[in-house]
């Protein structure tokens, strides 16, 4: 009880005479503050593939592929294949009664006025109703039959001048983009949308890439997958679309995930160093102040825990600035990465928004605490196992 | 040696955890950065090296589609052109998607002939030509997939499908390509095979390429040359874009400018919080260590001495911190970049000069505070006071 008493009025004088050491706690507090801020910016970058990709796939829909392929935009996909698609066991109907079988094509495309390349997707009228995440939030769905483009949010996002009204020229026709639409940022949200025919009379190509089904449940993929595979001569397979979406992000773009982790575990590495050192030194330097509170009473006890709860509060304050930083400046920006097949054969291009997540400020700020706490205890246990004349200044 | 440099040295080890996590923070700082800086640079080093001369024609409305191989001709007819070859990706990757693998289809002879940065023995190149399944390999595919001479590889591809219905393709290692020192690493990544064999094996795509390259006669007319290529197609069913090999890399690495910002970001937010914590260290140490500058001072040592031994503890904090941390960095890069499966390049020289720099920069300027402080202490001050 006494302690706990001496360990509250302690932690009071040392919080009230902050102001004396405004420059030291200042300095914990910035210090951690920047660790925070490059923590959450890698935790933030690390998961923002994973939460694009593992949110495009749903388990209660299939992905039909040519057998062997591995590459959405790169799969081919008969007329007629589509077709025999329709009468397959397991698919869910849509509201006007249509089997819920979406043929589709993906292609590549590189814009005339726009640096870089473009993934626009041929989508039917069921390929929207069968991916309900997909929302109009500006301008108009496209026109069956016209050249009409629609813009995810994130393809804008990288590639500003991709703006409702603008026209583009796409395999020597002009389209123009009436759209922009989101997708809770996932892979989608990176792509165009256009009419199948359209776009595929346009680019000069006969075949669809893929098609994607409703089943009736998730429990209904495994008979829809050997009914795919027991086509004859159609030589296709049928993938969950989550598991297909999990297996792109696996393999997408190391370079992401060696960023993410590497700087991320090399970066907290020094930064405890650099925090256990800024916090050693300051509490270092108070060794005469606690070998004076010593000398007219107090326990070592109660001294230690100020000390550490002055550090960790130092420390808290650095974290919330850190984390508020990195909401600020990275929360919301947009980090381009593509599956690179070597030069010329780069598919997948992917937009992922960095989104600063509460669970990553909570870690930051756990790990800032834990450094204050223990860069703290050290030199505390220290300064207050020292003999009480040897820290009291000789006079 | 001076006397302030011995003092400096052996005050430096004099608080060995402290020095030892100071050096530890520093040497993370400087090992980020060159790796980071490291990797985009060596991105950017590499398409700056690409030719702007050697043309790339491409199907007008993106790069997997393909052309017809007739087109070769025609180009070859134009002015300016001194010879034309073709390329077809395959899209291959060596057991899972994870491990890319550059290939393509070419008429090996002539795509030699056109890209001579691609260099393979005499020997080796007769052999790859008299079997249909030969296959060149650059030297660092080779080191990373640990392929050797005479070796069968399969590489899957993520566009063609042969007559078996599959989408593995079989081939023999039959030369390595830039495995000398004085070859060019940057060409020394990817699988060159036979045309023939993907084009008489695939069931689908005959007689298309995917794009054909241009070595011209004047280089200065290079975009003078690819305007005529383009319009010559304009009115065809496969309409071309013809592009310089830079541009044609170049506009796919978006990538690169997204991670130049990260690292500014993370480099910027190290160093700063590093200022923070060796200064923070060095106004300490002067601190605790007053008595000691007060006795120099007695002693007649002058404040510019006692301000080089400041300087000089921080120097060796700093510079040895960074160089430590540009060595591992350095030395670390090679694996990272294998890892990240981007052509590995040497470091280029302005990172070392740059981490240098900064290292001397970040001593000089953690030193100021300290210096000024004992410049400011009163010789019987500093001996009186504990």
């Amino acid at each position: 009880m006494m302690a706990a008493m001496q360990a509250i009025h302690i932690t009071l004088v040392s919080l009230r005479s902050i102001s004396a050491r405004l420059g030291e706690s200042l300095v914990i507090a910035v210090g951690i503050a920047c660790v925070v801020f490059v923590l959450v910016m890698t935790l933030a970058l690390a998961s923002s593939l994973t939460d694009a990709i593992a949110t495009t796939g749903h388990p209660d829909r299939a992905l039909v592929l040519r057998n062997g392929s591995v590459v959405e935009s790169l799969s081919s996909l008969s007329r007629e294949n589509a077709a025999r698609l329709r009468s397959l066991p397991g698919i869910a109907r849509q509201r006007d009664g249509d089997v819920a079988v979406s043929p589709e094509v993906l292609v590549n495309v590189m814009l005339d006025d726009v640096d870089g390349l473009v993934l626009i997707r041929g989508l039917t009228p069921t390929g929207f109703e069968l991916r309900p995440e997909v929302r109009v939030v500006e301008g108009r769905t496209i026109t069956e039959g016209r050249h009409e483009l629609m813009v995810g949010r994130l393809a804008q996002r990288s590639t500003p001048s991709l703006a409702i009204g603008r026209h583009l020229t796409v395999g020597g026709v002009d389209w123009r983009i009436v759209g922009v639409f989101e997708s809770g940022g996932n892979a989608h949200e990176s792509e165009l949308f256009a009419d199948p025919p359209t776009l595929m009379a346009a680019v000069g190509r006969n075949e669809l890439s893929s098609a994607t089904v409703q089943l009736l449940s998730a429990d209904h993929f495994e008979r829809f997958h050997s009914a795919v595979a027991a086509i004859r001569g159609a030589n296709l397979k049928a993938e969950r679309e989550s598991d297909y979406y999990r297996g792109q992000a696996e393999t997408m773009s190391r370079l992401s995930y060696v960023i993410a982790y590497v700087v991320g575990a090399i970066m907290a590495f020094g930064a405890t160093c650099g925090a256990l050192n800024m916090t050693y030194s300051t509490v270092d330097a108070r060794t005469v102040e606690v070998a004076t509170l010593r000398a007219i009473g107090f326990g070592t006890f109660p001294i230690t825990v100020a000390v550490l709860v002055e550090s960790t509060l130092l420390a808290a304050i650095g974290a919330v600035a850190g984390a508020l930083l990195a909401w600020v400046f990275v929360d919301g920006n947009t980090f381009a990465a593509t599956q690179y097949l070597g030069p010329g054969a780069s598919v997948n291009h992917l937009t992922l928004r960095l989104n600063v997540a509460s669970e990553h400020m909570v870690v930051g700020a756990v790990w800032a605490c834990g450094i204050g706490l223990i860069g703290a205890l050290l030199p505390a246990v220290r300064a207050t196992n020292r003999s009480v004349a040897r820290g009291l200044p000789t006079v | 040696m001076t006397i302030p440099f011995r003092l400096a040295v052996s005050n430096t080890f004099r608080s060995p955890l402290r020095w030892t996590l100071t050096f530890l923070a520093t040497f993370v700082a400087f090992m980020l950065y060159t790796v980071l800086s490291g990797v985009v640079s060596g991105l950017n080093g590499a398409i700056d090296r690409l030719s702007e001369t050697r043309l790339r024609v491409l199907n007008r409305t993106g790069p997997l589609e393909t052309l017809p191989i007739a087109h070769a001709s025609r180009i070859a007819n134009l002015d300016g052109v001194q010879r034309v070859t073709h390329a077809t990706l395959l899209g291959g990757y060596y057991q899972d998607l994870s491990q890319p693998v550059t290939s393509a289809a070419v008429e090996l002879q002539a795509f030699l002939d056109v890209v001579p940065e691609i260099r393979v023995p005499e020997d080796q190149l007769d052999r790859v030509l008299a079997l249909r399944t030969g296959a060149i390999v650059g030297s660092s595919t080779a080191n990373r997939l640990g392929w050797r001479v005479g070796d069968q590889v399969p590489i899957k591809s993520a566009i063609w499908i042969n007559d078996q219905g599959n989408e593995t393709w079989t081939f023999h290692v039959l030369a390595i390509a830039n495995s000398r020192p004085e070859d060019d690493k940057l060409y020394a990544d990817g699988v060159f095979f036979d045309y023939a064999y993907l084009n008489e094996s695939r069931v689908a795509g005959k007689d298309t390429v995917q794009h054909f390259i241009v070595a011209l006669e004047d280089p200065a007319r290079a975009a003078s040359v690819a305007k005529a290529i383009d319009q010559l197609f304009a009115n065809s069913s496969h309409r071309t874009r013809t592009l310089s090999e830079k541009q044609w890399v170049s506009g796919q690495l978006r990538q690169v400018e997204d991670l130049r910002l990260f690292v500014e970001l993370v480099v910027g937010a190290v160093f700063f919080s590093l200022l923070f914590l060796t200064g923070t260290m060095m106004v300490q140490a002067a601190r605790s260590r007053r008595p000691e500058f007060g006795v120099l001072k007695a002693l007649g040592f002058s404040d510019g001495s006692i301000s080089m031994m400041v300087l000089a503890e921080a120097f060796v904090v700093c510079v040895g911190g960074a160089l430590a941390g540009l060595l591992a960095g350095a030395l670390s890069l090679p694996s990272i970049f294998e890892f990240a499966g981007v052509p590995g390049l040497d470091l280029p020289g302005e990172v070392y000069a740059t981490a240098i720099a900064f290292g001397i920069g970040l001593a000089g300027l953690i030193s100021l505070w300290p210096m000024a402080y004992l410049r400011s202490v009163a010789v019987t001050e500093a001996i009186g006071g504990k």
